[in-house]
């Protein structure tokens, strides 16, 4: 039933474009008049880096420079900042590489209390625990510097809720992992697809400061669903 | 809400529009903050010109091979894990969600904001199955909370709600006690809905674009509730029409690249999500189970005709932004969920003449609406054809019409004719005139009061340039 349903959508549509089956083929459409793969394209990744803080001073997101050694007192500072709490973090391999744990273990209960992201205690448990986080902590896999973006794919060991649910997301990002423009991530993007689509993650979010709306009388409000602070972490 | 939510005739919804002060003036601020902000980036770009092909030639190619993306789409999302349906119609897009209600035995779903749903009335269709429905985008919920009040925009849909018209809804139907501050309103929404999201048996979206290369769905998103709806609840309904789609992630770039810069003259929105399938085993949040709608409701009537390039349309809005008509008569005028100049050319495509016939000519013809499409649809030129097919079905036509342009031609023929009508026609004016212009009381005249009531309508001179003209010749022979 389904499948005749679909054949007659699909006859519809190739009869009115003249023709009486799908095609097997079509050539890929080349992308030729656009200027995207010229723009910016004279610029060191130092200057890329410096657009993209620029960026996040004009649209107001706060970001703080830092580099692998001092990342882990960078990010118990700005927990503090941002007024401490519970704070839940992914179990990815950043938080090894940086020493994040012996570095939390260090903080008293009464200014930061960390929960890890554990895929071995299932759906409810771990939505539970991001729910009521204050702080959520997340590893972003690439950077738009045009528009001050973080690329956030979720897995296993990092769900969607650590960067949603929180009322501050605090996301660090390498500075040598920021690109131009969507152009290049999005070339990115389509080369790990290329390379292994079942492996491709089924949620990739492009984050560009806190949630805001202006639905009301258009006045700027931040702060609907998703986090109300936003802070980029830069790992030189 | 149907397509068209408002039957009445087109004249009666345009008259209580332009009493509605606030109204008037919330679109008319609106679009001046949209244009300023918009202009200002696309002056930033001088490669826009670019960019606008580029766009509308992706579009094309997805349009003139859609057979071909529209089933490369639907093997990639189905490989990634998504169960894929096929609606023709809005009745066998809501069976289909029904299917599904029942399967997961749904009492409560979230909606991020998706215009299909509205185009096949789903609310009505869950609600008439029992379910309780939530509205999650800040405007749509502010409207369903005031007992589903029409959308004014497309993009910012109760611009013509004033703070303490929101607060008393508030107040009277969800006991809220706070200020009129829209921060504080947005609070409480806030916390209302997370716990919805948290609770719901399904969370329903909508699409910007989806991709044939890889099966992937978009949203783009302010709030955040796109993220909310395809992340908290264990079933996630996408609904999409059918046209929505770009061949593979290059085009995303140049799509973001118009559509947020259109729409509300940003250069990003907040979030952009890439949604590739369910969850995958394992991981501890997002659907469990993807289900995408991909709904015809009209289109293939559309493709392969003289309007096919209207399905370029992004729903960006800049065309309601800039439109000197929507300026006035506002959207409400338009009964359609879908207004301003796409709406006027995109609703008698989908509902028909007979329903719809009257917004074609909700339009000064300026084509200010193509010029700042970034896909440039000419919006002006389909509204023209529109007005062509309409003069050319009779029954579409008022009756006296058939016999003024008749009347008219027999004048206009005959330069006897023409010369004593229009000599008739001034003395006629100047009876009706003051201080050279048509007196006030003109305006409760049948057909003439159309032109008087808007505007200071000069009158016909006694002696015409005919008449100078000839006196000069006879002059110049002396």
């Amino acid at each position: 039933m389904d499948e005749a349903k679909r054949k007659a959508f699909f006859h519809r549509i190739s009869h009115v474009l003249g023709r009486s089956e799908i095609p097997n083929y079509v050539a890929p459409y080349a992308y030729q008049k656009g200027p995207q793969g010229k723009m910016y394209a004279d610029m060191t990744q130092e200057q890329i880096i410096d657009m993209f803080k620029v960026e996040c001073e004009k649209v107001g997101t706060k970001y703080i420079v830092t580099d692998e050694a001092s990342l882990a007192g960078t990010i118990l500072n700005e927990i503090q900042e941002r007024g401490g709490g519970k704070v839940i973090y992914p179990c990815t391999e950043e938080v090894e590489q940086y020493g994040l744990k012996d570095a939390f273990a260090t903080v008293g209960e009464d200014v930061a209390h960390f929960v890890q992201w554990d895929p071995a205690k299932g759906r409810q448990a771990n939505i539970d625990e991001a729910k009521v986080a204050e702080i959520g902590i997340t590893f972003p896999i690439l950077g738009i510097a045009e528009t001050a973006t973080v690329i956030q794919p979720s897995m296993q060991e990092s769900g969607r809720s650590i960067g949603l649910l929180p009322l501050t997301h605090i996301a660090v990002l390498r500075t040598d992992s920021i690109v131009p423009r969507m152009t290049q991530s999005m070339a990115l993007l389509a080369d790990a697809y290329r390379e292994n689509p079942a492996d491709f993650p089924s949620n990739v979010v492009h984050i560009s400061g806190p949630s805001n709306t202006a639905d009301i009388e258009l006045v700027r409000v931040v702060g609907v669903h998703g986090p109300i602070n936003v802070t980029f972490i830069l790992v030189e | 809400m149907a397509i068209l939510y408002d039957q009445r005739p087109f004249k009666t919804r345009v008259k209580e529009s332009l009493a509605d002060d606030f109204k008037v003036k919330a679109i008319q601020t609106a679009q001046d903050v949209f244009y300023a902000k918009r202009k200002a980036l696309v002056d930033q770009v001088p490669e826009w010109e670019e960019f606008r092909e580029e766009a509308a030639e992706i579009r094309d190619h997805v349009l003139k091979n859609l057979d071909y993306y529209l089933n490369q789409f639907a093997e990639n999302a189905e490989k990634a894990g998504a169960h894929v349906h096929f609606a023709t119609d809005a009745k066998e897009a809501n069976e289909y969600v029904m299917e599904v209600v029942r399967a997961k035995n749904a009492k409560m779903v979230v909606k991020g904001k998706t215009m299909v749903s509205e185009e096949i009335s789903l609310n009505e269709a869950l609600m008439n199955n029992g379910v309780e429905v939530n509205e999650t985008d800040l405007a749509e919920f502010i409207l369903q909370t005031a007992d589903w009040n029409p959308p004014s925009h497309i993009v910012v849909p109760a611009l013509h709600f004033e703070r303490n018209r929101i607060r008393q809804v508030f107040h009277d139907k969800l006991g809220y006690n706070g200020t009129e501050d829209p921060e504080e309103m947005t609070r409480f929404v806030r916390k209302r809905i997370r716990d919805r999201f948290l609770r719901a048996d399904i969370g329903f979206t909508g699409c910007n674009f989806a991709v044939a290369e890889t099966g992937t769905i978009t949203i783009v998103s302010n709030e955040g509730n796109g993220r909310m709806s395809s992340s908290m609840p264990k079933t996630m309904i996408c609904l999409m029409g059918m046209e929505r789609l770009v061949p593979d992630f290059a085009a995303l770039d140049v799509m973001m690249e118009m559509l947020v810069r259109s729409s509300v003259g940003a250069k990003i929105s907040n979030y952009y999500s890439m949604i590739t399938g369910p969850a995958k085993p394992g991981e501890c949040d997002g659907p469990e189970e993807l289900h995408i709608i991909i709904v015809d409701n009209g289109r293939s009537n559309i493709l392969g005709g003289e309007f096919e390039s209207m399905l370029r349309c992004i729903r960006c809005g800049a065309c309601m932004n800039i439109c000197p008509v929507y300026r006035h008569i506002t959207g409400h005028a338009y009964g359609s969920i879908y207004p301003g100049p796409m709406g006027a050319v995109l609703t008698p495509l989908l509902v028909g003449y007979e329903k719809a016939g009257d917004l074609p000519y909700a339009s000064t013809l300026c084509g200010e609406c193509w010029e700042h499409c970034p896909v440039k649809i000419p919006l002006h030129e389909l509204l023209l054809k529109h007005r062509v097919n309409i003069a050319d079905k009779a029954h579409l036509r008022p009756a006296a019409e058939e016999a003024i342009f008749k009347t008219v031609a027999t004048v206009f023929g005959n330069s006897f004719l023409f010369d004593y009508g229009t000599k008739l026609g001034a003395i006629g004016m100047k009876l009706m005139s003051k201080n050279g212009v048509m007196a006030d009381w003109t305006k409760l005249l049948p057909v003439v009061g159309g032109w008087t009531k808007a505007k200071d309508m000069g009158t016909l001179k006694l002696k015409k340039f005919r008449d100078v003209y000839a006196e000069y010749e006879a002059k110049k022979r002396k």
